[in-house]
């Protein structure tokens, strides 16, 4: 079965390094998301799975074959652009057959797969246009029938959806998780947009500077960020990070600083021995400060409340901690003073500790 | 082939936004409206007026002058106001001189050889040099060159290497063991060696469009194409040409028309002959004028070839308007 293998891949354009060792195993029909800031290499590593950028150095496996060396057209895959990439001058039908007519099926199958694949994303009624003709959306759909029609082992996408505005995004995502039910394959999808990375992906990549810094499931990443910066990338608003400073107070392993004193969990005790009275950074998500104080007063966060941004069912208010900005999600039924002092306190399970050099999580 | 296309497209959105972005400021001095709307609308029209007007002088009053001079005897040297009316007998003399329709057909044949050759050769340099590999850019000058050649010089240089007895391709034929070869003196010859000085001063105009339309192709289509299966020549064959197909037509258009009008090369190389062989009508126009000094039947001449011009290029609009009908029609049948 077509599981991915990327190992040790490189890219260099000319002197300058894009990825440098890149190092991926894939399961079949997994749907992996690689996701990190713009610049990040995640385009280059896509391209050269596709084979539209020859690698400089490391291998790529698709199944039990290696192929860095072959031609795209030989690599089995199926690709969906960003700028959609349509043939301007072949109307949808034509564009979505393409592949199949150039590789010689008889017409009736092509008609058929042409036929099952625009029922499939409500487009049939489209197959007379040419591109020129569609709006933003059809031309997104148009562009992903033409991969599906091809019906190869591998699907890439290369941020397929940022090209369209807001609210379409929000719905073609959604379409785009029922497809992925529905259409049992290897996806490679590209995006710099954590929610699109975490609604749609089996297991997410999150790469910085043509380095992985940490891959899982949705639910790893947002639980146990391996690092800075994968804490502050994956998350929205995204989680709060404070300097402070680890202690024992009275048996209790507690995180001070200026305007907060949080109580840890007794189980970290023993990890955690060897930072004492030391610096650490704290993160903390805003939808785990909570209001109010702890009976025993263990675990507090004084906050000077700035603004507070009512989204709906919940509000996100914008507040000073120390001098450090911090956001906090609280329910908008909770009365709230929209300014002033306020106190909050932390769950200890959902506090986070960043080594303040490697930046690495403790 | 769609000259028109984006024309209509991209002035209707500017003016509409122009008209859509007064209201509001200008509401409450309602009667002001109507004439900044005839204004906005007027826009356009102003600021191609110098244009239009100085082609309209440049372009009518020399085509009407020849028009009047068609339908009177006139010779060189004599006053144009001795010059009698003669109704049509320009033209009756002319449709029944075998010399016009001798020139007629070498003109046609001419003009369509050469366009034809120039296209598949210019198109098939631009797409071969269209990649990046070292030297290509030096090539890219060198087919270049030609066009930037005056036509006299172009027609002096190639006399000279289609000379018989000391030319290049005579000493190239003797050297590999040939027959020498009547290039220019021989009536069969003498239109195709035209046609290849034409071809080596005019391929590189469809080269440079050629390679211009396909460095501006879209890149990820391209690259789609590569994903979907196509080989080089599978994409050449079924992207890059029918993207090119545009400004193929238009260049096409451009150097069929002026390909009509062609006369220094020609003169200076076989001035017509041998025979009638290469007397094409703009030849057969300057002859008439100032060899016979008819100048009446030359302006009938010029007449005529400007309507044959006139036809082609009308033949061309309509077949685009039609081809355009069907798609639109096609589609909406579906
Ligand atoms: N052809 C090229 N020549 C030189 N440098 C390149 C080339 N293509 C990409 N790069 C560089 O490689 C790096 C990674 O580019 P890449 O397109 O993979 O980024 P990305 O992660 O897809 O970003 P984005 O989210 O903006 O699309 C960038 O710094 C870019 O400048
Ligand atoms: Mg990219």
């Amino acid at each position: 079965m077509p599981s991915i293998q990327i190992k040790g891949l490189q890219k260099r354009f000319g002197a300058l390094s894009v990825i440098d060792g890149l190092d991926l195993d894939m399961a079949d029909k997994e749907f992996t998301v690689l996701v990190g800031p713009s610049g990040c290499g995640k385009s280059t590593t896509l391209r050269m799975v596709a084979g539209l950028e020859d690698a400089s150095g490391g291998e790529i496996w698709i199944g039990n074959r290696e192929v860095s060396r072959l031609d795209p057209k030989d690599r089995d895959i199926a690709m969906v652009f960003q700028d959609y990439a349509l043939y301007p001058h072949m109307d949808v039908a034509r564009n979505m057959s393409f592949a199949l007519r150039l590789a010689r099926y008889p017409k009736a199958e092509i008609d058929a797969r042409v036929t099952r694949v625009a029922e499939l994303l409500s487009i049939s009624h489209l197959l007379s246009r040419k591109p020129r003709e569609l709006s933003g959306g059809q031309r997104q759909r148009v562009a992903m029938g033409r991969a599906l029609v091809k019906d190869a082992s591998v699907f890439l996408f290369d941020e397929p959806l940022s090209n369209l505005d807001a609210k379409l995004r929000s719905q073609m995502r959604a379409e785009l998780a029922l497809m992925r039910k529905r259409v049992e394959k290897n996806m490679i999808y590209v995006t710099h947009d954590q929610i699109e990375a975490m609604t749609l992906g089996d297991r997410i990549v999150v790469m910085h500077g043509g380095k992985i810094q940490q891959q899982g499931s949705p639910s790893d990443l947002y639980r146990r960020p391996a690092n800075l910066f994968v804490a502050g990338f994956i998350g929205s608003p995204p989680m709060n990070v404070l300097r402070g400073e680890l202690s024992e107070a009275g048996g209790r392993l507690c995180v001070r600083g200026s305007g907060f004193d949080l109580a840890l969990p007794d189980q970290r005790g023993a990890a955690l021995a060897g930072r004492r009275d030391r610096a650490v950074i704290v993160g903390l998500r805003p939808s785990s400060i909570r209001s109010g104080a702890t009976q025993d007063g263990a675990s507090s966060l004084s906050v000077n409340i700035r603004l507070a941004e009512y989204v709906g069912a919940h509000s996100v208010l914008i507040a000073d901690c120390g001098g450090e900005a911090v956001t906090i999600e609280v329910n908008s039924e909770s009365p709230f003073a929209s300014e002033g002092a306020a106190q909050f306190w932390v769950e200890p399970e959902s506090i986070h500790l960043f080594d303040p050099v490697t930046e690495a999580a403790i | 082939m769609q000259l028109s296309d984006g024309f209509e497209g991209k002035l209707m959105p500017a003016g509409a936004t122009a008209g859509a972005a007064v209201p509001t400021p200008l509401r409450g001095t309602a009667k002001y409206l109507p004439l900044r709307k005839a204004l906005n609308r007027a826009a356009p029209y102003v600021f191609i007026a110098p244009a239009a007007i100085i082609t309209t002088l440049a372009l009518a009053y020399p085509m009407l002058q020849s028009v009047w001079l068609s339908f009177r005897d006139w010779s060189l040297g004599t006053p144009l106001g001795q010059s009698r009316f003669v109704g049509l007998a320009n033209y009756e003399w002319l449709l029944h001189d075998p010399n016009f329709w001798a020139s007629a057909a070498v003109t046609l044949t001419f003009a369509f050889a050469v366009v034809v050759v120039e296209v598949l050769l210019g198109v098939m340099l631009a797409i071969l040099l269209d990649r990046e590999l070292r030297f290509v850019s030096l090539f890219r000058t060198i087919f270049i060159l030609p066009m930037m050649v005056a036509p006299i010089v172009v027609g002096l240089v190639w006399r000279y290497m289609y000379n018989e007895q000391f030319g290049t391709f005579a000493h190239l034929l003797k050297a590999l063991g040939f027959a020498p070869v009547p290039w220019l003196s021989s009536p069969k010859l003498a239109l195709i060696s035209v046609i290849i000085a034409d071809v080596w001063q005019w391929t590189p105009f469809i080269f440079i469009l050629s390679l211009a339309a396909l460095q501006s192709l879209p890149a990820s289509a391209l690259e789609a194409a590569r994903i979907d299966g196509a080989t080089h020549w599978q994409m050449v064959w079924h992207i890059k040409v029918p993207l090119m197909m545009p400004v193929i037509a238009v260049a096409a258009l451009l150097r069929l028309i002026d390909a009509f009008k062609v006369l220094e090369v020609i003169y200076i190389l076989t001035e017509g002959g041998p025979g009638l062989s290469t007397e094409i009508m703009s030849l057969h126009i300057y002859k008439t004028a100032f060899v016979s000094q008819q100048l009446g039947q030359a302006a009938a001449l010029s007449n005529m070839l400007l309507l044959i011009v006139l036809a082609l290029t009308v033949i061309f609009a309509a077949l685009t308007a039609v081809r355009q009908r069907r798609e639109k029609l096609a589609a909406a049948r579906r």
